[in-house]
């Protein structure tokens, strides 16, 4: 366990101790801080790269545009010149009637004028050039350097079915043919541009022929090469039907991207051929693809061409993504940077913080003196600080004013002791023993010091003063104006007064000087203990209870004075009571009666009844043992708010009692046991005489018996004899009294005797101890003396 | 005092006369104990003739019950005089003795 407990120790000391974990508070605004920071770079830099890339697509599109456009005006300009000379020529021929040779030197000139021009012709009709002539077509063309000239038509090569003489015828205008190898005419990869010719033939434009300009498509495919895209971007032409005119990969040239499109094998194609099929596609803005290559389209006006410009995204980006990269790693050590620049300011910040903690320990541990640590700050920080040294010094003050006030407390409680020690002190202790009467009382004080008293005190040899009185209030003026009241009594009583004048006086004196206005309640009584008259007085207490001989107990009807203390008053009355030899006279305070049970329910009078009822036969020391133990069981823990105070007076008879004896015999024996049969004998004699039942006699025997032995086995310590004088008297009222006087030590056998548990089981019971019990039980009344060194036990039984 | 004893069929019945007291319960102590030494341990006392017990006496009967009870015997009362039952009430011995009216009944109980 102590292992254990020293762990858990470590551990608080642990997490107790901030210095820079993930919980302190640098660690955690340092991390908020920057995860704030991280997400405003993070928000700028998305911010820059789209916009960014959205100015470099912009720039590289226009880029791309203009060399598109240019292009494309190149090439335009080119269509347009070849366009100009057919139409120039188409008017010489079909005004004019030129011969062979005119029209060799026309066509040869065409050809030698642009380099791109592979080859011209002309084209007639069947019998329109010579009437004799099926077929007449004149073709220039190049062959390296040199020019040359040769007819065309033929039964292997019937013109009138080409694409290049039919469309133009067909449609009646200037046409541009999709691309051909043309074999037999220019055995090259050419388009051609016919021009339909029309003769004026009595007023009616009639066709005639066809004028062809071939153009050929490696010298319009060295122009397209010539455009440049960042690094590996390339241009390609695509006919309007959707023939590659020209690409860098020349094993494409002549293929329809559409055949190609659906051959799946080059994906791109089909985006592509889609765009040119949606002609809402074409010249669209590039955008930042998913794909690495971003294709743009341009349409060619005059020949229903398509430019298209094939590059790689990456390449447009390429700058802008190092710029990225170099961007990234500046904000990542940009990061670091405020991280740690953060943690050491709010370190630095919650340092006193830290110095409070440790501070705040060792004052945890009891050290109120530790300096603390300086705080010059202004801020909320130095403001918790010097509150910190405030409450400290507040605690030391209330700790000193704790500790101050528990010694005083501590003072006057040991002092209220002394004064319960002196309170208790001054309540007679010891009871008389006297074989006219048993008298006992008990105060329970339910504080140190209470205001109930009791008193008791013999007046002369026959006059006994008793009182039973309950101070107002509680505490230490109770107790004091208790002392008071006692001081009175004892010292007004003496005076042979009658008691409601010992009282009215009292009252006078109580009332003299009393500002508080404390009072008390009493019961006051002044026994005759010859005659067993007794004189009672009540102020305003508690009405005593009466027991007799039988148990029956019942309230004293006496007159109700009001306390003592509160004004003059002269109506106090004394009450004379004859007692019966037997009975018990009860005087308690309401704190029996008033005693409360957990349940908030009271003793009450009724049950002090019943309680008294049941232990009639007890003597009187014992009676009130248990009533007060009868009140603790009511009670059990509840504390009492009144103290409990009981004093019971039990008359027996004076032994000089005004009955004289009727009968009287004394016997002396020696302590011996042999001499038993003389009381046994004397018994029967006694029983005979005195006409005493067999059964008393059998009883007084059993009684006799146990006292003789007692005395003959315990009273002597010597070896020496002794005498035991036995007399036996029967009183005119029928009371059997037996006095036993032996010399031999003290013995009180009523404290002696305890009390045997009838009900006890066989195991559980003693074999001795009997003796004493048979006496209590056959006797009705049992009483001890020591009187002039000698042990004077006295018996009675009434036997009338 | 006088004690007699004579065998029953299922015990043994001891029967005291007189009075025991203080005096001669040593005598019935004595014989009481020799019985049970001997084994004795089925015992019916018969009190018809006894008119006088005192505590000494008792405390002899008690001392037999406690020794034949732990020996595992029995020992019974019978035929208590009024007064003697009297004794008996108040010392609370009838909770622990049984006691039968006559001696034909305490026999019965064997």
């Amino acid at each position: 366990m102590a292992r254990k407990e020293k762990i858990r120790k470590i551990k608080k000391k642990k997490s107790d101790r901030i210095r820079f974990g993930f919980r302190s508070l640098a660690f955690r605004y340092s991390i908020f801080f920057i995860l704030a920071v991280m997400l405003i770079f993070l928000v700028s830099f998305i911010y820059t790269l789209v916009y960014t890339t959205q100015i470099l697509a912009k720039e590289a599109d226009n880029d791309i545009s203009k060399t598109m456009e240019l292009t494309i005006t190149r090439l335009e300009k080119t269509f347009q010149e070849a366009e100009e000379v057919p139409k120039v020529l188409a008017r010489f021929v079909g005004t004019a009637d030129p011969n062979y040779s005119e029209m060799r030197k026309v066509l040869q000139g065409i050809v030698l004028s642009e380099p791109y021009i592979y080859g011209t012709s002309m084209a007639f009709e069947p019998y329109a050039f010579l009437k004799d002539s099926l077929y007449y077509a004149l073709y220039s063309y190049q062959v390296g350097t040199e020019i040359r000239t040769r007819f065309l038509g033929g039964d292997s090569y019937n013109y009138f079915e080409r694409e290049w003489y039919k469309k133009a015828k067909d449609e009646g205008k200037a046409v541009w043919t999709e691309p051909y190898y043309d074999e037999g005419g220019g055995d090259t990869l050419m388009c051609t541009y016919s021009v339909p010719l029309f003769r004026d033939v009595k007023g009616k434009e009639t066709f005639i022929g066809v004028l062809t300009l071939d153009i050929s498509l490696s010298a319009i495919g060295r122009a397209i090469a010539q455009i440049k895209v960042y690094e590996s971007g390339y241009a390609f032409l695509v006919s309007g039907e959707g023939v590659i005119i020209y690409h860098p990969d020349s094993t494409l040239i002549t293929q329809n991207i559409f055949t190609l499109a659906s051959d799946s094998i080059r994906p791109r194609f089909q985006s592509l051929a889609k765009r040119i099929q949606d002609s809402s596609e074409v010249n669209k803005v590039i955008i930042l693809g998913r794909t690495t290559n971003t294709t743009k389209v341009e349409l060619l006006p005059s020949t229903g061409w398509y430019l298209v410009v094939v590059f790689p995204v990456l390449e447009v980006f390429g700058d802008l993504l190092d710029f990225l990269k170099y961007l990234g790693i500046i904000f990542l050590f940009s990061i670091l940077a405020v991280f740690i620049v953060t943690i050491l300011i709010t370190r630095r910040l919650t340092k006193p913080l830290r110095k409070l903690v440790k501070a705040t320990h060792q004052i945890g541990q009891g050290d109120f003196d530790l300096e603390l640590p300086r705080v010059k700050r202004r801020d909320e920080i130095g403001v918790l600080a010097n509150s910190f040294t405030v409450m400290l010094d507040k605690l030391k003050e209330h700790i000193a004013s704790l500790q101050k006030t528990t010694s005083e407390k501590e003072k006057i409680e040991s002092e209220l002791n002394i004064a319960h020690t002196i309170q208790m002190g001054m309540l007679p202790r010891e009871f008389p023993l006297r074989s006219e009467f048993e008298l006992f009382a008990v105060l329970d004080s339910a504080r140190a010091v209470g205001g109930d008293l009791y008193d008791f005190f013999f007046l002369d040899k026959d006059h006994m003063f008793i009182s039973v009185g309950d101070v107002s209030g509680k505490g230490v003026p109770a107790s004091l104006f208790m002392t008071v009241v006692r001081t009175l009594f004892r010292s007004r009583t003496m005076d042979g007064q009658p008691l409601h004048q010992i009282m009215a006086l009292i009252n006078k004196e109580l009332c003299k000087d009393n500002p508080n206005v404390m009072f008390v309640t009493m019961v006051s009584g002044i026994i005759n203990l010859r005659t067993g008259t007794i004189d009672l007085c009540n102020a305003g207490h508690n009405l005593p209870l009466i027991m007799d001989r039988e148990g029956e107990v019942r309230r004293m009807d006496l007159f109700s004075a009001i306390p003592l203390g509160i004004k003059e008053y002269h109506g106090y009355k004394t009450e004379k009571i004859q007692l019966k030899p037997g009975d018990r006279l009860v005087l308690y305070t309401d704190g029996v009666t008033e005693a409360l049970n957990a349940k908030g329910e009271f003793y009450n009078e009724s049950y002090l009844k019943e309680v008294l009822h049941e232990h009639r036969r007890a003597d009187v020391p014992t009676l009130v043992k248990k009533v007060v133990d009868s009140i603790h069981q009511f009670a059990l823990d509840v504390e009492q708010a009144d103290d409990i105070t009981m004093l019971i007076l039990g008359y027996q008879k004076s032994s000089e009692s005004a009955e004289v004896p009727l009968e009287r015999k004394s016997i002396q024996l020696p302590n011996q046991l042999e001499k038993l049969h003389t009381i046994v004998e004397t018994v029967e004699e006694i029983s005979r005489d005195w006409n005493i039942s067999s059964k008393a006699s059998m009883e007084l025997n059993l009684v006799l018996e146990e006292l003789f032995t007692n005395i003959v086995f315990y009273a002597f310590t010597d070896k020496k004899e002794h005498l035991i004088d036995i007399t036996f008297s029967l009183s005119s009222s029928g009371i059997l009294e037996v006095v036993l006087v032996d010399d031999g030590k003290y013995f009180d056998l009523i404290e002696a005797s305890e009390e045997v548990n009838l009900d006890a089981a066989l195991e559980e019971r003693k074999v001795g101890g009997l003796g004493i019990h048979f006496v209590k039980q056959v006797m009705d009344e049992m009483s001890y003396e020591r009187k002039r060194g000698k042990n004077v036990v006295t018996l009675r039984k009434y036997i009338k | 005092m006088e004690i007699t004893e004579k065998k029953a069929e299922n015990c043994t019945v001891v029967s005291i006369n007189g009075r025991l007291d203080t005096t001669n319960y040593s005598v019935l102590e004595k014989k009481l104990m020799e019985l049970i030494d001997a084994g004795d341990i089925r015992l019916l006392v018969n009190l018809s003739n006894m008119d006088y017990v005192s505590s000494s006496g008792l405390r002899i009967l008690l001392m037999a019950l406690k020794r034949i009870t732990m020996a595992k015997g029995k020992f019974t009362l019978c035929s208590l005089q009024e007064n003697i039952q009297e004794i008996f009430e108040i010392s609370g011995f009838t909770n622990i003795f049984e006691i039968y009216p006559n001696e034909e009944e305490g026999l019965k109980a064997f």
